[in-house]
């Protein structure tokens, strides 16, 4: 029931490539049971399965966006291959993983680093650094530098009695912001290449 | 000199580009002839690629989660996964031999159920509206429910539970800053709330009060980066409305918002309930906890059942009781009564235009 027909998929990259969600979801359903599957039969929990496989669709969604992207194998090895090794990361972090033979359903194409992964990281990073940084300035960097909120909606939003007192409070966040953000994502680096 | 945060204002407006060309001729001098200004600036900018990551990441994981839910609201509702599930060959992989035929029946009785209860589910709240059609069927519901969870308990509870039922009703915004109201019976027993439409997205709410006896609940968008809704166009009408008045609704009976209309029929609702409306607006399954409004697009009421043993008699919670419940629970003011009138005096198609960014998909994962 998951066999796409060749023919059909360059045209379902250039929807997808373009945007469309109602071919996104298509894609999301016909491959749902085997990476959720690989991932249960390799000692993931149903939730895990799950939450990896939206991530598994994630980077896919990145990777079609990059330049020059170009797919030598069928949608569903390449989801399988990227769900695989998601979830090999992730064994990994959890130091779960043995040596026991991976139970394989699917051909898989091994996937190499690229920009992706540094955005991984990154996202990573800035969410952990957010997290860590608490309130008010996890809300007000957020207002500035992701919705694009201006410094005079901040000033009014959190009852500063002045833009340059915002400001100042912005500047204070960043500050720390910037020292947790650099600590997180280089050390993440250098665990990944432990591996 | 300048002191550390105009310095770092500067290299903050230097990477966003907005230097005048005469603060930017003297940076670029000063970043040639000082080089931690060059790996402060550098720092900023892979700084705010961060930002821009983050930003597209969270939108594009936002998708990919409505996606994940559209996807296993359909896999519940469609008899596809009863498919799924006979040619146990992938499913096996899921469940385990020894809980595969378990998950076959649950998947039965969850789907017998669904067919049910989404054909009656409209009337869930019953109790203090006893009659013996509505009985009848209601205590049919409920022993299908029954069984399911049995089955569901001798399977891994873990493993299965909350993916299972999934209602949707109608909701419809009164503030900008995330107030929504809907029936109590669309939200009973919630565990997960989300409402979505087209234009607004999807956002998860939580119930923040409700009140069985008038069916009615006020949900709150919990979301961090909630944007707010656009102006609630309409206002809510205090006083009583009178039989042969015009009425409208707008709902989600399917995944579309469908637009309804009619006139009040009585003054009074099911087994003359003083506080509802009998309207002559046919409505289905999904319609519960739409808005009712009369020809000048002021709120009149609340749709929240129907009569099956009557056709075309619908019933409405009259706005007078919602204005009053709103009250009551607005000590404090947090939330602004809508008091627009920006459907008054346009035509129909306009009205519907200004209202569907603040009606919504109500969907209940309990």
């Amino acid at each position: 029931m998951n066999q796409v027909q060749p023919v059909a998929e360059i045209e379902i990259l250039e929807l997808l490539q373009a945007g469309d969600d109602k071919t996104l979801k298509v894609i999301y359903r016909q491959n749902y049971q085997t990476v959720v599957s690989f991932i249960i039969n390799n000692g993931g929990t149903l939730q895990e399965a799950k939450d990896t496989y939206q991530e598994t669709v994630i980077v896919f969604c990145e990777k079609l966006k990059q330049d020059g992207f170009e797919l030598n194998c069928s949608i569903k090895t390449f989801l399988y291959s990227i769900g695989r090794r998601l979830w090999l990361k992730q064994l990994k972090r959890k130091s779960r993983f043995t040596t026991e033979e991976l139970s394989e359903s699917e051909d898989y194409l091994p996937i190499e680093e690229d920009k992706t992964d540094e955005r991984e990281e990154q996202f990573y990073a800035m969410n952990q650094a957010l997290e860590q940084l608490g309130e008010p300035c996890r809300s007000i960097l957020k207002d500035f530098y992701i919705n694009g909120h201006s410094m005079e909606e901040i000033t009014q939003k959190f009852g500063y009695t002045n833009a340059d007192n915002a400001k100042n409070q912005k500047y204070k966040c960043l500050k720390r912001l910037k020292k947790s953000f650099f600590e997180v994502f280089n050390n993440g680096v250098t665990t990944n290449e432990e591996f | 000199m300048k002191n550390s945060r105009e310095i770092d204002e500067i290299i903050e407006r230097y990477c966003f580009e907005e230097l005048s060309p005469e603060e930017l001729r003297i940076f670029e001098q000063w970043l040639e002839s000082d080089p931690h200004l060059t790996a402060s600036v550098n720092d900023f900018l892979s700084l705010k690629n961060a930002f821009e990551n983050y930003r597209e990441r969270l939108a594009l994981r936002k998708k990919i989660e409505r996606v994940h839910e559209e996807v296993e609201f359909d896999l519940f509702n469609t008899p596809t996964p009863l498919k799924v599930v006979k040619s146990s060959g992938s499913t096996k992989f899921l469940f385990g031999k020894e809980r595969s035929y378990l998950s076959i029946a649950a998947a039965i009785s969850i789907f017998i159920l669904s067919a049910v209860s989404l054909s009656l589910w409209i009337f869930g709240n019953g109790a203090s509206k006893n009659q013996n059609a509505y009985r009848e069927l209601r205590r049919e519901v409920e022993k299908i429910k029954k069984n399911q969870k049995e089955i569901i308990k001798g399977i891994n509870a873990d493993d299965v539970k909350g993916d299972l039922r999934q209602f949707t009703g109608t909701g419809f915004a009164i503030t900008k800053d995330g107030y929504v109201l809907t029936s109590y019976h669309v939200v009973q027993d919630a565990k997960q709330i989300y409402i979505s439409n087209e234009t607004a997205g999807q956002f998860q709410a939580e119930v923040m009060y409700s009140d069985k006896s008038l069916d009615l609940a006020m949900l709150k968008v919990k979301e961090d980066s909630f944007p707010g809704f656009k102006e609630i166009p309409f206002s809510i009408k205090k006083s009583i409305s009178d039989p042969g008045e015009k009425v409208f609704t707008l709902g989600f009976p399917r995944e579309d918002l469908v637009f309804g209309d009619g006139s009040i029929s009585s003054y009074t609702g099911f087994e003359g309930d003083t506080t509802a409306y009998q309207i002559s607006i046919p409505v289905n399954p999904g319609n519960s906890g739409g808005p009712l409004f009369d020809n000048q697009g002021n709120l009149i009421g609340i749709i929240s059942g129907k009569n099956e043993s009557a056709e075309g008699a619908s019933f409405a919670v009259k706005s007078k009781w919602i204005n009053d419940y709103i009250n009551s629970k607005n000590d404090d003011n947090n939330i602004l009564m809508p008091s627009n009138k920006l459907l008054i005096g346009v035509d129909r198609a306009t009205q519907i235009k200004r209202l569907k960014d603040i009606v919504f998909m109500v969907k209940v994962y309990n």
